[in-house]
C-alpha cells in the first residue's frame, strides 16, 4: 500500500531530473574538443606571436554560451516550437539568403559576419527542418500514417534550405538534411514500399547531379580519392593521406597529449575544425579514438531512448531527427578522417572548433533533454528506457 | 485488444527505432573496425610513411685533405671562404649593385651586371672570396645580395710544385695531378644529417634524428722537398732562358727509396689562376711525355753486357771506326744514316777501345759493337728490367708507358736501341733506370706520396715495388763508368764541387711529325755521391738552340745546380775537395 502512495512521487521526481548521461557525454566530448583545439593550434599561434591558448579561449566562449543555451532550451517546452514554426522557417530562409550578400571565404558563402564572429545559419537550418518535418508527420488529430501527401510536404519543407545550402556550397550540410528527413519518415512509419520508391528517386537525383555537372570539381575529386587513396598524394589526396598517417601514428596508446608530430607540425590541414579526430588519434591513440566513438554512441543511444519514451509523436520524431543528425555528422566526419567516407566540410559535433556548430548542436541536445523532461508517464520500451 | 490498438498507433515510432538503433550499432561497428585497422593492424606501415615524409637528409660536406711536402709545408689546403650570390628578382638597382660588388671583389662590373640581368633566379657574383671581403659586401646591405660559406682550395706554394700537386676545381673535385690521383682519399666521406621538417620544409628545431658526421679527407705527405722543388723549377726556367729551349724537365729521385724529391717542368702555371693559364702547361711532362733518350740509353746496353759477362770494363772492342754499317751499303748518303748506318758524334781514326773508353767518349759505333755481343732477346730483356716499355706505376695520373720500338723485321733496330733510338722513355723512367744503378742494382718504383694521415692521425705508409735489375758488382762498375764521364768525358759541366758525381749525357735528334728534325733532345742523367749515391737527377731539355744542342751543354749545367742543391738539402757528406 505504501508503494502505491510513494510511486507517483518517485516518478514525478524522475521526470524532472535532466538526462545526466546525455549531458555528461556532451560535456566529456566538449572537454576533449577544447583540449584538442589547444594542442592543434598552439604551435601556429605562437609562431604568429599570439598566445598559445588564443583559439582555445575563443572556443571556451562558445562552449559557455552553448551550455547555457542547452540549459535554457531544456527548460522550454519543446511543444511550443510548433506554434512559431512558420516564422522560424521564414527567418531561416532569409538568413540562408543573406549569406550570399557577403564575399566568399575559401570559395564558399556560408557565413554572416557579426563583428569578431561569423554566424553560419546552415547549422541551425538542420534543426528547423527537423522541427518542421516532425510537425507535419505528427498531426494533432486523425490518421498519422505517412501518406504520399505528407511525404511531399516533408520534402517541400526540406527542399528550399537544402538547395540554398548546396548552392553556398556546403555539400556536407546539404547532405545531412535529406538523410535526417528520410530517417524521420522511416521512424514515422513510412512503408518499406514507399521507402523503396523514394530511394529510387533519390538515386536518380544523385545520377542527375553527376550527369548535369552540379558538383564542383573539388567535390568530385574528394569522391575519387575515397575510392583511390593513393591518387595524387600531394594534391587532392593530401588531406586524406595526412589524416590517416596522423591517426595511424598514434597506434594503440597514442604519442601522448601535445606530443603528436603530424599535429604539431601542421601536416593535417583544417585539423582544428573538420579533422580534429586525427589529433585524438595521434595523441591519444586507439584508446582515445575508441573513447570518442563510445561517447558518441552513448549520446545517440540516449537520444534514441528519449525518442522511445517521448510524451508524444512530435517529441519522438524530433528526437529521431536529432539522433539521425548526430549519426550522420559523426559517421561522415570520423569516417572521412579514416578514408571510408568522402571529405566534406562536416564538423564533428561538440569537438570541432566553431561557434555556430557548437551552438546548434547544444541547442539540439537541449531540445532532446526538454523532450526527456516531459516524457510519457508510462515507462518506455525497456530497451530504450 | 485495446492494448493491441495502442501498440499499433503510438508505438509505430518505437518499433522503427529498433531498426535505427541497429543501423547505429552497425555504423559504429564499421568505424570501430576501421579504427582498429588503421591504428593497430596497419599502424606500423602508416607510421613509417608518416615519418618518411617528415625526414629530410642534408649532406654535410667533408673537409678536403691537405697535401704537404716532406717537411710538412702545405702544398694544398682548404680554407674558409664565402661566396657572394644574388637573387636577381630581389635586386633593386642592378647597376649600382654590380658596381659596388665589383669594386670589393675585384670582379668586372659589366660581367656582374650581365649576370644580374640574365633572368636567372640565382647568380654567383663572386665565389670563394676571403671572409673580410664578404663581410664588406654584406655590410653594404644590398637588396638581393647574400653570401654563404664555401670552402676554398688554396695552393700556398703557388707555381712551385703546381704541376705535381695539380688542382681541384671550384667545386672541390680533383681534376689534375695528385689532387686527381688521390681524389677519393682527399675528398673524405660526406656526412649526413637527418632532420625532421614541417610541410613548408622548415627544419624543426629539435635535435636531429641522426648525425652521420662527415669524415675529413686524408692528408697526403709527399716526398717533395719544397726548396729543392723551387730550385728545380727555377733551374728549368733559367735553362729555357739560357739555351732558348722549348721545354725543360727535371726529376730528382732519392736513390735509396724511390721518393720523388722534385719534379719540375717549365713552362708551368699558377694553380690559383688556373682558368687563365695556357692549357698545355698543366701537364707534367716528366711523367707524360716520351722522347728518344739517345746516349743515356748506353747505361742499359753496357750494363747488360757487363751483367751477362760478354764484356768487362777493360774488354777491348777492336776496330771502332767513326762510321758503321749495320745494313750493308747504308752509309752511301748522309740522309739515311739512322736506318742501318751509324756514326760517332765526332770523326776519329779507327782504333781499338776499351769498354770504359767507348762509354766515356760515348762512341755509338763502339756501343753497337758491344751490343752485338749480347743476344738480342737478352738486350730487350734488360731494357724491360730497367723499366722501359711499361709505366713505372708512380702515383700520378696519366703516366706514359714508354715504348720499345723493335720489331722483328727491322735488322738495324737492336743497334739503334743500343744507342737510344727505337726506344721511347719518359724523363721519370730514365731517372728510375739510373736510380737502379745508384741503388746497387735494385730498381725501386718512384713515388710521390709517402704517407697518408687519416682523421685519427693514423699514418699509412707506402712500400714501393722493387726488383733486382743487375748485380751489385755490375752496378758498382757502371757507377765507375758514369764517374769517368763527368771526370773526363762529355759530362764535365755536371760536376758538383765537393762531390764525386757520375752521369751520362744524351743528345738525340728530335723526332717530329715529319721524321727526324735538326733539333735535339738534350739530356743528362746522373747521381752523387758516386760511391754511395743518394740522389739521382735527370734533366731533359727539348729543342735547345744549336750552340747548346748537346746534353753536355744544355742539360749538364742544370744538373750540376740541382744536384748541388739536393745534396745540400739532404745533408749529404761531401767526398772532399775535388778538381
Amino acid at each position: 500500500m505504501a508503494s502505491t502512495l510513494t510511486r507517483p512521487i518517485v516518478a514525478e521526481r524522475r521526470r524532472t531530473r535532466p538526462d545526466i548521461v546525455l549531458i555528461g557525454s556532451v560535456v566529456a566530448l566538449t572537454a576533449m574538443g577544447v583540449i584538442m583545439i589547444y594542442s592543434i593550434t598552439r604551435v601556429a599561434l605562437e609562431r604568429n606571436d599570439l598566445p598559445a591558448s588564443f583559439s582555445m579561449e575563443r572556443q571556451l566562449i562558445f562552449v559557455t554560451a552553448g551550455l547555457l543555451l542547452m540549459l535554457a532550451v531544456s527548460r522550454l517546452d519543446y511543444r511550443e516550437y510548433r506554434n512559431f514554426l512558420p516564422l522560424i522557417y521564414a527567418v531561416t530562409i532569409v538568413l540562408l539568403l543573406v549569406v550570399f550578400l557577403f564575399p566568399p571565404v575559401q570559395g564558399a558563402r556560408r557565413w554572416i559576419p557579426l563583428g569578431a564572429f561569423k554566424f553560419q545559419p546552415g547549422e541551425f537550418a538542420k534543426l528547423v527542418v527537423i522541427l518542421a518535418v516532425a510537425a507535419v508527420l505528427s498531426p494533432d488529430e486523425g490518421d498519422v500514417s505517412v501518406t504520399w501527401r505528407r511525404i511531399g510536404q516533408a520534402f517541400a519543407i526540406m527542399a528550399l534550405p537544402t538547395v540554398l545550402i548546396f548552392a553556398e556550397p556546403d555539400l556536407g550540410t546539404s547532405g545531412v538534411i535529406p538523410f535526417v528527413v528520410l530517417v524521420m519518415l522511416f521512424g514515422a512509419g513510412l512503408s518499406w514500399r514507399r521507402l523503396g520508391v523514394i530511394a529510387t528517386v533519390g538515386a536518380l537525383i544523385g545520377v542527375a547531379v553527376f550527369r548535369f555537372d552540379l558538383l564542383q570539381e573539388y567535390q568530385l575529386n574528394r569522391l575519387r580519392v575515397l575510392f583511390d587513396p593513393e591518387l595524387d598524394p600531394q594534391g587532392i589526396g593530401y588531406n586524406l593521406r595526412q589524416s590517416k598517417l596522423a591517426i595511424a601514428s598514434g597506434q594503440l596508446f597514442g604519442r601522448g597529449l601535445f606530443e603528436g608530430v603530424q599535429t604539431n607540425l601542421q601536416y593535417v590541414p583544417e585539423q582544428e575544425t573538420d579533422f580534429i579526430f586525427t589529433a585524438v588519434g595521434e595523441q591519444l591513440g586507439f584508446i582515445g579514438g575508441l573513447a570518442v566513438l563510445v561517447a558518441f554512441l552513448i549520446l545517440i543511444w540516449r537520444i534514441l531512448a528519449i525518442a522511445a519514451s517521448a510524451r508524444d509523436r512530435f517529441g519522438s520524431l524530433v528526437a529521431v531527427g536529432i539522433a539521425a543528425m548526430f549519426m550522420f555528422h559523426v559517421f561522415i566526419n570520423i569516417g572521412m578522417t579514416m578514408g571510408i567516407a568522402p571529405v566534406t566540410g562536416l564538423p564533428l559535433p561538440f569537438m570541432s572548433q566553431g561557434g555556430s556548430s557548437y551552438l546548434a548542436m547544444t541547442f539540439a541536445v537541449g531540445i532532446a533533454n526538454s523532450i526527456w523532461l516531459r516524457r510519457s508517464p508510462t515507462p518506455g520500451d525497456p530497451i530504450f528506457g | 485488444m485495446a492494448a493491441r490498438r495502442a501498440a499499433r498507433a503510438a508505438p509505430s515510432v518505437r518499433s522503427r527505432l529498433l531498426v535505427v538503433g541497429m543501423a547505429l550499432v552497425l555504423a559504429w561497428a564499421g568505424l570501430g573496425y576501421r579504427l582498429v585497422q588503421v591504428q593497430v593492424v596497419r599502424a606500423a606501415e602508416y607510421a613509417e610513411r608518416g615519418l618518411a615524409q617528415r625526414l629530410t637528409r642534408k649532406t654535410v660536406a667533408p673537409t678536403r685533405g691537405k697535401i704537404f711536402d716532406r717537411n710538412g709545408d702545405p702544398l694544398a689546403m682548404t680554407v674558409e671562404a664565402r661566396s657572394i650570390y644574388a637573387i636577381p628578382d630581389q635586386v633593386e638597382d642592378p647597376l649600382l649593385t654590380a658596381q659596388e660588388v665589383a669594386i670589393r671583389t675585384g670582379g668586372d662590373t659589366a660581367d656582374l651586371l650581365a649576370a644580374l640581368e640574365s633572368g636567372r633566379n640565382f647568380v654567383y657574383l663572386a665565389r670563394q672570396v676571403e671572409l673580410d671581403v664578404a663581410q664588406e659586401v654584406e655590410a653594404l646591405d644590398l637588396a638581393g645580395v647574400y653570401s654563404h660559406p664555401e670552402a676554398k682550395r688554396v695552393y700556398p706554394a703557388g707555381t712551385v710544385a703546381a704541376q705535381v700537386v695539380g688542382v681541384a676545381d671550384i667545386d672541390g673535385n680533383g681534376i689534375e695531378g695528385l689532387e686527381y690521383a688521390y681524389d677519393s682519399a682527399l675528398r673524405g666521406t660526406p656526412g649526413e644529417l637527418v632532420l625532421e621538417q614541417d610541410p613548408a620544409g622548415r627544419v624543426i628545431p629539435l635535435a636531429p634524428r641522426s648525425i652521420e658526421p662527415a669524415i675529413p679527407g686524408e692528408d697526403l705527405v709527399t716526398s717533395l722537398d719544397l726548396p729543392l722543388q723551387y730550385t728545380a723549377q727555377s733551374t728549368c726556367a733559367d735553362t729555357l732562358e739560357r739555351t732558348g729551349a722549348e721545354q725543360c724537365w727535371i726529376v730528382v729521385l732519392d736513390a735509396e727509396t724511390g721518393e720523388v724529391l722534385a719534379m719540375a717542368g717549365a713552362p708551368t702555371y699558377d694553380p690559383e689562376l688556373r682558368r687563365a693559364s695556357d692549357g698545355g702547361s698543366f701537364s707534367n711532362f716528366a711523367v707524360r711525355d716520351m722522347y728518344e733518350p739517345g746516349s743515356t740509353q748506353k747505361l742499359i746496353t753496357v750494363s747488360a753486357a757487363l751483367d751477362t759477362g760478354v764484356a768487362d770494363l777493360d774488354t777491348i772492342i777492336p776496330d771502332v771506326a767513326d762510321t758503321y754499317e749495320v745494313t750493308p751499303g747504308a752509309c752511301r748518303s748522309n740522309e739515311d744514316d739512322i736506318y742501318g748506318c751509324f756514326r760517332d758524334f765526332s770523326p776519329h781514326e779507327t782504333r781499338s777501345m776499351t769498354v770504359r773508353e767507348v762509354f766515356t767518349i760515348s762512341s755509338n759505333v763502339g756501343t753497337i759493337k758491344i751490343q752485338e755481343r749480347i743476344p738480342r732477346d737478352t738486350l730487350v730483356e734488360y731494357m724491360r728490367r730497367f723499366g722501359q716499355g711499361s709505366p713505372t706505376g708512380i702515383d700520378y695520373p696519366g703516366e706514359a708507358p714508354g715504348a720499345i720500338g723493335i720489331d722483328p723485321g727491322c735488322s738495324s733496330c737492336w743497334a739503334s736501341a743500343a744507342i737510344g733510338y727505337s726506344v721511347a722513355v719518359t724523363p721519370l723512367q730514365m731517372a728510375a733506370a739510373y736510380a737502379a744503378i745508384a741503388n746497387d742494382g735494385v730498381w725501386i718504383q718512384p713515388h710521390l706520396v709517402t704517407g697518408r694521415i687519416d682523421v685519427d692521425g693514423e699514418v699509412s705508409t707506402v712500400t714501393p715495388e722493387t726488383r733486382r735489375v743487375v748485380s751489385e758488382r755490375t752496378a758498382w762498375v757502371m757507377r765507375e763508368l758514369l764517374a769517368s764521364v763527368v771526370a773526363a768525358g762529355t759530362g764535365k759541366a755536371a760536376s758538383v764541387p765537393g762531390y764525386r758525381v757520375g752521369g751520362k749525357t744524351g743528345t738525340a735528334d728530335k723526332y717530329g711529325p715529319e721524321g727526324y728534325t735538326n733539333q735535339t733532345i738534350a739530356s743528362f742523367v746522373g747521381m752523387a755521391p758516386i760511391d754511395d749515391p743518394k740522389i739521382v737527377v735527370a734533366v731533359v731539355v727539348d729543342s735547345p738552340a744549336p750552340e747548346f744542342s748537346t746534353g753536355g751543354r744544355a742539360a749538364a749545367p742544370a744538373f750540376s745546380v740541382v744536384m748541388e742543391a739536393a745534396l745540400h738539402r739532404l745533408g749529404v757528406t761531401p767526398d772532399g775537395i775535388t778538381g
